[in-house]
């Protein structure tokens, strides 16, 4: 059986020399256009917020308008009794 | 930098001292500018820890991209308890090593074959020049799953004590011992199929 020495071979490689590099604006540009699309993504939540909550509102003041209109009809059932007990 | 000096975790806050110190700060209120001289400053010793992990060129620097954007997303949560370079050295493990998990289906085109055995065995210390040395430490390693694999890479390669290992990873010390005593067992199983002894 051959016999390799692990340490000598990891000193070989530790010493390599490692190439350059500059990702410098690489970085930049990729930063910028997740700046971005994280802008539009707040804006598109914000439309969102804003026509769901149009839409709850419109559903409040429909319901609102048929609660106020039985509760007329009620009233005006309860005059025409009063008004003909008084006749 | 990175390599001379590795990270020592400390349970006091670590004051990043000079121009780190206010580019950190700057970056954290959202400066470009600030954050592209960290860049500029930290890249070297970034690229040299992903070296570690490919030596594919154009992989080599996409990680190293990416280490930058996966940092500046978390610089805001970085609390100063470490020098920023070691902050950043974690970082870079943590995209080396989940790169290496991405990689791992593909460790049978990337095993050793008899051809690459050979040459570890053959060649005399002394001839192996060190580009040879780090091709056959890459191919060796290449045959053991991500794990084991950062682990030798921190312990052997980087030459990490187990505390800055356990630091790196974010695995335990007790982990980190197991895990290194479990992958050179390995390391040293494959060689012996090759009828080759791998010794310290």
């Amino acid at each position: 059986m051959k016999r390799v020495k692990l340490n000598n071979l990891f000193a070989g490689a530790r010493n390599e020399a490692v190439p350059d590099v500059d990702v410098t604006e690489q970085v930049m540009k990729t930063l910028n256009a997740r700046g971005a699309d994280q802008g539009n993504r707040v804006q598109r939540s914000l439309l969102w917020f804003s026509v769901a909550s149009s839409a709850a509102a419109a559903a409040l003041v429909l319901l609102a308008l048929s609660f106020w209109q039985q509760r007329a009809d009620s009233m005006n059932d309860i005059l025409e009794v009063v008004i003909w007990a008084a006749q | 930098m990175l390599a001379d000096a590795p990270p020592r975790p400390s349970a006091e806050v670590f004051r990043p001292v000079g121009a780190d110190a206010e580019d950190v700060r700057l970056s954290q209120n959202g400066d470009p500018e600030a954050y592209r001289r960290l860049v500029e400053r930290h890249q070297q010793a970034v690229a040299k820890i992903m070296w570690r992990f490919t030596r594919d060129r154009l992989e080599h620097e996409e990680l190293t991209h990416n280490v930058f954007v996966e940092a500046y997303m978390s610089i805001a949560g970085y609390k100063h308890k470490a020098p920023f370079e070691h902050w950043l050295a974690r970082i870079a493990t943590r995209v080396g090593y989940r790169y290496w998990c991405d990689k791992s289906c593909d460790r049978q085109a990337d095993s050793l074959g008899d051809d690459a055995w050979q040459r570890i065995a053959g060649d005399s210390e002394d001839d192996r020049d060190r580009q040879e040395a780090a091709e056959l430490v890459r191919h060796l390693l290449s045959r053991l799953p991500a794990r084991d694999r950062l682990v030798i890479t921190l312990r052997y390669l980087q030459q990490h004590d187990t505390e800055q290992t356990a630091y790196l990873t974010g695995w335990s010390k007790t982990s980190v011992r197991v895990r290194t005593h479990r992958a050179m067992k390995k390391l040293q199983k494959l060689a012996a199929k090759a009828n080759i002894r791998l010794e310290r």
